[in-house]
């Protein structure tokens, strides 16, 4: 993290004499390239900097790996609430999140804002099943909803906020505890006068550690063994209640 | 009490260690106390502590494990354990345990096994609690007017059925099919799979009203099967769905081990009927919540769910 820090203040230095004023630039760097899922993680604010020329507006977004979703729909029947209609999307972002310097909308177009796919309103999805546009909206926002409820997905996007030098900018992003392991990418763009004039990508992973990679390795790999040592922690632990209880008995 | 905060990582949540411990030992004293195996209690509380279904089904089948070994272990000591009755029965948990397995994978594809097991939840609950219940304020009225309860003989249409391969065993006066033990184990072990259930609810007043089994023998041979039962649950939930939270269940267990013994205590000290009133009180608060699910308007009438 140091090393990353003293390259970003290195190019700091360098960059203003090497690109002329006119010239639209951002460097990103990011807090650190690895989220470790252990005991501890209840969620981890990932911290992004930037080195961008001082007058052009930036958006970032950081996307998820896409995984597949299904999504029911509750009807009363008979009286009681059961899972009615019911719609799968194949592949769909697991994690969103986007800051801008300032109102997305104000910087450019939502056209070209959707062409990098920066416009958290909309996405762009479709689903295995065949329903009207009305019924499939209704399906859309709840999927939505359901992911800006575990902090998933934006319901506005982050403010870049400018540090005392005015080519350095700096925001925060949270990854919640719903988190899944995977890799993230994050996109930097900058925009003037909406047109989008400079683009930087990088990524980072997020993955389980220590006992935690070995358990989600041991419960999707192999299975047999995951269970049997299960069942040993069971078996032993019923034989020390048992153990106990009878000492106290005699 | 932050640094007690631990993430589950198959259950995919970050819960406080003390409230999963504090609910293994309450679900241990339940089951130390009226010697049940605790899931019917735990499934519903662990989903209402955010723990999606299918892990809290998974951990819960876990958990009775090492509560049903523990009761066994206990009860062989004593020589209460009909080992030829528990096989039968754990052969027809067996193939109930695959079966209710097959059932749990279809009605969850079919996205209705929460209503299921819901439903099914309510319906045992009402029937069991209201059954409980009354016997429990029939006894305590018998002991109040401090006259005699009289004995029932209760008639059993399974051995009206005249199954065949008619057998002695050691927990019952009569001969009894060896079809009976084999058609109430599959319930229990059908139970454990879907439900995340011990089965003990249905298994015990089956064992004592059809099967007509001796009481003393009934909690360790009960016990031997459901061993087997969620061994066998607890294998088909891990290689099938990958649902089983190893961190989740072994706190779950640490908390029911010294929970069952605390049970155990409070068990003996007290007389039947005046824990299973309790008992009962506990069961229609249960079935109140499930009802209030199953037949309130949820604040979402939409569910999403992300395919592994």
């Amino acid at each position: 993290m140091k090393i990353n820090t003293l390259k970003l203040l290195l190019l700091f230095l360098i960059l203003p004499l090497t690109i002329s004023a006119r010239t639209s630039y951002v460097i990103a760097d990011i807090s650190t390239h690895e989220v470790a899922i252990d005991y501890r993680f209840k969620g981890q604010y990932v911290t992004i900097s930037l080195i961008y020329d001082g007058e052009s507006d930036i958006i970032l977004a950081i996307t998820g790996p896409e995984l597949g979703y299904k999504i029911w729909k509750k009807e009363k029947r008979y009286g009681i609430w059961l899972n009615g209609q019911s719609y799968i999307i194949p592949k769909a972002k697991s994690y969103f999140s986007i800051a801008a310097t300032k109102n997305i909308y104000e910087i450019t177009d939502i056209k070209t804002l959707r062409k990098y796919n920066l416009d958290f309103n909309y996405e762009d999805y479709k689903a295995k099943e065949e329903y009207s546009p009305i019924i499939f909206e209704s399906f859309r926002q709840e999927f939505t909803k359901y992911r800006q409820k575990l902090k998933l997905y934006p319901t506005q996007p982050e403010l870049i906020e400018k540090t005392s030098n005015n080519n350095l900018l700096r925001t925060k992003l949270f990854l919640p505890e719903h988190t899944i392991s995977g890799t993230y990418k994050l996109d930097v763009y900058a925009f003037r006068n909406g047109k989008m004039l400079s683009q930087t990508s990088s990524h980072f992973t997020v993955k389980k550690h220590g006992l935690y990679a070995r358990v989600e390795f041991l419960s999707v790999q192999k299975t047999l063994q995951y269970s049997l040592i299960s069942i040993i922690i069971a078996l032993a632990a019923g034989a020390t209640a048992g153990f106990i209880f009878r000492k106290d008995k005699s | 009490m932050e640094v007690l905060q631990i993430y589950l990582p198959i259950a995919g949540i970050n819960i406080n260690i003390l409230t999963l411990i504090s609910i293994g030992i309450a679900i241990g004293m339940l089951s130390g106390m009226f010697g049940l195996g605790g899931g019917i209690f735990l499934v519903p509380i662990l989903i209402a502590i955010g723990v999606p279904p299918q892990a809290a089904v998974a951990a819960s089948t876990n958990q009775m494990t090492a509560a049903s070994f523990s009761g066994f272990l206990a009860y062989s000591r004593r020589g209460r354990v009909d080992y030829k009755l528990g096989a039968l029965m754990l052969f027809g948990g067996v193939l109930g345990a695959f079966a209710g397995m097959q059932t749990f994978e279809y009605l969850y594809d079919s996205g209705i096994i929460d209503i299921f097991v819901a439903l099914s939840l309510f319906i045992l609950l009402l029937v069991v609690g209201t059954t409980t219940a009354r016997d429990s304020i029939r006894s305590l009225y018998f002991k109040y007017k401090n006259i005699e309860k009289p004995k029932f003989e209760h008639s059993s249409w399974m051995h009206k059925l005249n199954l065949p391969y008619q057998q002695n065993f050691i927990s019952c006066r009569n001969t009894l099919s060896i079809f009976s033990p084999i058609i109430v184990g599959f319930t229990g072990g059908y139970m454990v799979s879907l439900m995340g259930i011990g089965g003990s609810l249905v298994m015990l007043p089956a064992m004592i009203y059809i099967m007509r089994i001796s009481n003393a023998f009934i909690p360790g041979t009960t016990h031997f099967q459901i061993i087997f039962t969620t061994i066998v649950s607890t294998i088909l939930h891990s290689v099938s769905s990958h649902n089983l939270d190893i961190i989740l269940s072994t706190i779950l267990i640490a908390g029911t081990s010294f929970g069952v013994q605390i049970g155990a205590k409070i068990g003996s000290k007290f007389q039947p009927e005046n824990y299973r009133l309790l008992l009962a009180f506990l069961m229609f608060t249960l079935c109140i919540a499930v009802a209030y699910d199953l037949f309130i308007r949820p604040s979402s009438i939409y569910m999403v769910e992300y395919m592994r």
